[in-house]
């Protein structure tokens, strides 16, 4: 089986300037850093990472919106990023970002209507008349009303502007959709219905999901694979329930030990390492986790360890770590 | 005779006007926080949560007021007390943080010159014994070169270091109570991780009472001693955090419970809450959960059930669950 889509061995540096207009440019902050991984269709992938690892930056540079510096999204065997300006409009039909904030990623001054057709608008599929229909479809699909047409975005609550953001990034029939943090702006109590529409839909439609979240609770429950990022870098890439039950990588298990728990008492002994955390700019050898890693020794210091063949403990699932715990 | 609770708010009640009449965005509220005790507050945005920390320093923002009830800070109502009284309560006797620390903290001022600035009004200590004080409550909440990044700007650093600058500007007048308001709902896992942990070291050292606002029910049962359950203004829910997972009785706390997430449940469809909260389910004479209860009964809509035990420790407000017994 032939991947949906591949990251291959993407880069992304961001230049610091100096300040004021004229700043030169000193040194760059890696954003990601020989990145690869590989989506299925019909699967769901999450990314998981802290601020700052790269989690957007990928979301964005799959979706054609950041170029990379090096590497490539192969898109069902075509490099994305090398296309004419056509293919890359063809290819962002068939998929579609969902944002976080459900205030700030929808136009206030559009009504439902126009802000759920405008994919087919500007993708010139339809007329006026059979947009109107897939409009209706789709919002009866994520549990809007088809009255809501007319009503602007500042009418509804957080959770049911999540839903037309969806309704959204449905309608031009995609494959692939891309939600970076779609839920973190939601009341509890919204999140699972959120949750269940997006699990539901992608039953329907045989979606693929790369889904962005620091919310471990919710990357266990809807993932099939999960991809743990660390300033740029994958750290550790496994299924959920492989990655969750038993993770390899110190940084990981940091990560879920950090998380909270409920019915755990917090006991405040050492479970969190303190150190400070500086991001790294280019230039850095080793293991970008070095630092903070209980584990440390000096080859991490030197030496990335690869996320490769030599480091998979079982079956997909794969641990850059010269040290990986092992069961 | 047992001491009397630091902070004791009584049928409080926090109403806006409206052109559909008087809002009440906290209706009825008592709660009570002993000394050196961490009450988790839980809600959903709306929920009145935020509102009735705000009353406690006597901060309602107008035109809202306290249109019923009293708190009562340390024994004293504070509703008579004069303006130094007031300034004495906020920041003196109560600290508070908030969720977002890049705006709570002033950019053009270093994070010394605030952290000590807290200390100077509520005292009459010389600069230099201020800063000598801010740099021990700096280096206390985890500034590892305090003398150093005195002089830093709040841009200057990470979110969880921010974060640990307000603590210290809220602790350093030793207050004996803190008021966390989602104190760590923008910061990343292991950030807060340890933000949780420093709370609780702080409670040890001063012997500070908490007052931990939030929506996530992981972090309150983690931290907490009791927890507390809002929804539209109005008490759900009193119990042991230790009980919350396994214990709790309310439909709306046992609800919230069922649609978190999990590794257990993965790629299942999740119990849902049905609905949302609206301005007429606030309105109604009834509870305002019962239009999205499941075990609502006729009763639910007619009445607000008051808050009755469970048993020593657990309270709810319901008529399925307290009124059968």
């Amino acid at each position: 089986m032939t991947a949906l889509l591949s990251v291959a061995s993407v880069s992304k540096l961001f230049p610091l300037k100096e300040p004021g207009l004229f700043g030169r440019t000193q040194g760059s902050v890696t954003a990601l850093k020989d990145v690869s991984l590989e989506v299925y269709k019909g699967e769901t992938v999450s990314i998981v990472g802290e601020s700052g690892c790269g989690k957007s930056t990928l979301a964005r540079t799959i979706a054609l919106l950041t170029p990379p510096d090096s590497g490539g999204i192969i898109f069902e065997g075509r490099d994305m990023h090398l296309g004419s300006r056509k293919e890359k409009q063809a290819l962002r039909r068939r998929m579609h970002l969902i944002f976080q904030d459900p205030y700030g990623s929808l136009n206030p001054r559009l009504n439902v209507g126009d802000i759920v057709a405008e994919p087919l608008t500007i993708h010139r599929i339809g007329d006026k008349v059979s947009r109107g229909h897939m409009v209706s479809e789709v919002l009866e699909e994520v549990g809007l009303q088809p009255s809501d047409i007319n009503k602007y975005p500042h009418q509804f609550s957080g959770g049911q502007r999540q839903r037309i953001a969806i309704a959204r990034a449905l309608i031009s029939k995609p494959d692939l959709i891309i939600a970076d943090e779609p839920l973190a702006a939601l009341d509890v109590s919204i999140q699972s219905q959120i949750i269940n529409l997006m699990l539901e839909l992608k039953k329907a439609h045989n979606l693929t999901y790369i889904f962005i979240s620091h919310d471990l609770s919710v990357v266990s429950h809807v993932s099939d694979r999960v991809v743990v990022m660390y300033q740029g870098q994958i750290m550790e890439s496994a299924p959920a329930e492989s990655l969750f039950r038993n993770p390899h990588h110190p940084y990981t298990r940091l990560l879920l030990g950090a998380a909270p728990q409920l019915g755990r008492k917090r006991d405040r002994t050492g479970r969190v390492n303190r150190a400070a955390v500086e991001p790294a700019s280019d230039g850095h050898f080793g293991c970008p986790f070095a630092p903070r890693c209980q584990k440390v020794q000096q080859i991490c210091g030197l030496e990335a360890p690869s996320l490769d063949f030599q480091h998979e403990i079982r079956e997909r699932h794969a641990a850059a770590c010269h040290f990986p715990d092992t069961p | 005779m047992t001491e009397p609770p630091f902070l004791s708010i009584n049928s409080l009640t926090i109403s806006f006007p409206s052109e559909a009449g008087d809002f009440h965005a906290v209706d009825g509220i008592s709660l009570s926080i002993e000394r050196g005790e961490i009450l988790g507050l839980v809600g959903e945005s709306g929920s009145g949560k935020s509102m009735t920390a705000l009353a406690a320093l006597d901060l309602i923002p107008p035109p809202g007021r306290v249109s019923n009830g009293q708190i009562h800070v340390g024994g004293e109502d504070i509703a008579g007390l004069d303006h130094a009284g007031r300034l004495n309560l906020r920041g003196g006797r109560i600290g508070m943080i908030f969720q977002e620390p890049m705006t709570a903290l002033n950019p053009t001022f270093t994070v010394g010159d605030q952290v000590s600035e807290a200390y100077r009004l509520h005292t009459d200590a010389t600069e230099t014994e201020a800063r000598g004080r801010a740099i021990d409550f700096m280096t206390r909440v985890g500034f590892r070169d305090a003398t150093l990044r005195y002089n830093s700007y709040p841009h200057q650093l990470s979110g969880g270091m921010r974060q640990r600058a307000m603590i210290a500007m809220a602790l350093i007048c030793e207050p004996e109570l803190l008021i966390a308001d989602e104190p760590t709902t923008a910061l990343d896992a292991t950030v807060q991780a340890q933000i949780l942990d420093l709370l609780l070291e702080m409670r040890e050292q001063l012997g500070l009472a908490i007052l931990f606002i939030s929506h996530n029910l992981a972090v309150v049962s983690e931290l907490a001693d009791r927890v507390t359950i809002i929804y539209a203004g109005k008490i759900m829910e009193t119990l042991p955090a230790a009980a919350l997972a396994n214990g709790a009785r309310h439909p709306y706390t046992t609800g919230l419970l069922e649609t978190l997430p999990s590794l257990e449940k993965r790629g299942q469809p999740l119990p849902v809450l049905e609905g949302i909260l609206t301005d007429e389910d606030r309105q109604h004479a009834g509870c305002p959960f019962a239009p999205r209860c499941p075990e609502a009964i006729e009763a639910c809509s007619e009445e607000m059930p008051s808050i009755r035990p469970l048993s020593e420790v657990h309270r709810a407000a319901c008529h399925v669950v307290v009124g059968a017994q």
